[in-house]
């Protein structure tokens, strides 16, 4: 129950991020998209054994959690969502490339473990860039922009009605579990003998909800083909504040200071 | 607009495992009348308000909303004159504020966003719940759920209303509130309920649907024939 709760509250979360103010959540979606795709590619260009030519992007998250006024904590527990999932990536190399790379202090570091570190900190920026965006532009406005660009309509419609109906199910699964629970006596956990009904049950109930979800958007004119206006042109200040981190990030990957 | 009507004729509505969920129903509805739509759990009333905003698609028979018939090619525009409000309110209010709530139908309409923010702040100040607009619609009451959803609807600006059980999930304060409410609206409403005293509150016309038919219409007097409820399985 609390596991669902926090997950619910998370989504949440980056959505009351994303409803600030500040002078990054005012930028264009579109600089904001242009800035996340052009940083994620500029990281994930680099070498595996780059880590050192990859720790100057340290300033793109930093910087821009700063000016959004963004808690770091929020983020970074994100973040380590995807930790096991690179650590697994990333640990057969230590085991498998054990020659000599550097040496720090005397203690030798292996190619392998320089791999896995710049696996890691790829992975860190790349998630970070994407966070970064859900969490100063709000969703809509981002499907719009996504829609403005000509993104083919099934993919947009795809990821947008997923990312609704994550509550719609989470809202589903509370109740279920909620009433489990309290016909289930001192039971903590779902027994084995109930997960394919419970399972089934919370499918056929997160169909059902889903398509009452999308009756209602329907209802209120939402089309999968319509491609929304934007709120506001694209102002010259966007273009700068593109600039300014795209620029810098593709100097450093194609000019590295060491 | 003033004088237009929402007419049914003969409208069957049909699932696709078979199941008839109107039969052959017909009415009128005139812009500012009230009318309660009853009868009881399975009768078919929220299949016909589905049908009626071309969610569930029609079998046979017509919908048509002042001159504007019900296609294919006339559906957004339909669904801008016909507003439903869903049940429950939790399958209606998805976006992370009220404001951003209202401002969806709008917006989807094709609105700019001037004109959006203009009617969004009319219709919640309307609704006398302006201080609710930069709230989570998680972290409502069920009767502010209820205000907002209309308030979402309402800002599509339709000439009708269909309301699913409006008074589910309130309390009494919040029904008598909601009464006032839907009194203050100048639409075409028309009200699926099985909550007898509050369509006698605010309904001056009756239609009892049974087994997706329409089995009687007529004035509210209806609601005091307790024969007729009985047979209806009210």
């Amino acid at each position: 129950m609390p596991n669902i709760a926090s997950s619910a509250n998370g989504l949440r979360a980056l959505e009351s991020l994303a409803a600030g103010r500040t002078v990054i959540h005012r930028l264009h979606p579109a600089a904001k998209l242009f800035c996340a795709l052009a940083f994620i590619v500029f990281t994930a260009s680099f070498g595996r054994y780059d880590f050192t030519r990859l720790a100057p992007y340290l300033f793109y998250p930093f910087l821009m959690m700063a000016l959004a006024e963004i808690p770091y904590g929020i983020l970074l527990k994100r973040v380590l969502i995807a930790l096991p999932f690179c650590l697994f990536a990333g640990l057969s190399n230590v085991v498998i490339d054990r020659e000599t790379a550097l040496s720090i202090g005397g203690a030798a570091v292996s190619f392998g473990v320089l791999s896995l570190m710049t696996i890691l900190l790829k992975m860190y920026l790349c998630v970070m860039a994407a966070l970064l965006l859900a969490a100063t532009t709000p969703f809509a406005e981002l499907t719009a922009q996504l829609r403005r660009l000509h993104i083919p309509a099934p993919f947009v419609t795809v990821f947008e009605i997923t990312y609704r109906y994550i509550g719609v199910l989470l809202e589903e699964l509370r109740s279920m579990t909620t009433a489990y629970r309290l016909r289930s006596g001192d039971r903590k956990a779902l027994d084995v003998r109930h997960m394919g009904s419970f399972t089934g049950g919370l499918l056929l109930r997160g169909f059902d909800r889903a398509e009452r979800v999308h009756a209602a958007m329907c209802c209120r004119g939402y089309s999968l083909r319509r491609v929304p206006p934007a709120r506001r042109g694209f102002a010259p200040r966007d273009a700068a504040a593109a600039a300014l981190v795209c620029v810098p990030a593709a100097a450093l990957r194609l000019f590295p200071l060491w | 607009m003033v004088g237009e009507t929402l007419n049914v004729n003969n409208l069957t509505v049909a699932y696709a495992d078979g199941h008839v969920a109107a039969d052959g129903v017909s009415f009128a509805l005139g812009y500012g009348e009230n009318a309660a739509l009853i009868g009881a759990n399975g009768a078919g009333k929220s299949s016909l308000l589905l049908a009626l905003v071309g969610v569930l698609p029609a079998k046979s028979g017509e919908i048509r909303a002042g001159d504007l018939i019900l296609g294919k090619k006339t559906l957004r525009e339909l669904r801008s004159r016909v507003g439903l409000v869903f049940q429950n309110p939790d399958d209606q209010l998805f976006m992370p504020s009220i404001f951003e709530d209202v401002a969806f139908g709008p917006r989807s309409f094709g609105l700019g966003e001037a004109e959006t923010a203009e009617r969004a702040e009319a219709v919640l100040a309307r609704l006398g719940i302006s201080e609710l607009r930069d709230r989570s619609p998680l972290k409502l009451s069920g009767g502010e759920k209820r205000l907002c959803a209309i308030a979402a609807v309402l800002a599509t600006e339709p000439e009708f209303l269909l309301f699913d059980e409006p008074t589910a999930f309130l309390d009494p304060r919040a029904k008598r509130g909601l009464a006032r409410t839907l009194s203050e609206l100048p639409q075409g409403k028309l009200i699926a309920t099985h909550d007898l005293p509050f369509a006698a509150e605010t309904c001056s016309r009756v239609l009892l649907l049974k087994n997706g038919r329409l089995a009687a219409s007529g004035g509210a007097e209806l609601l005091r024939d307790a024969e007729l409820l009985e047979r209806a399985g009210l």
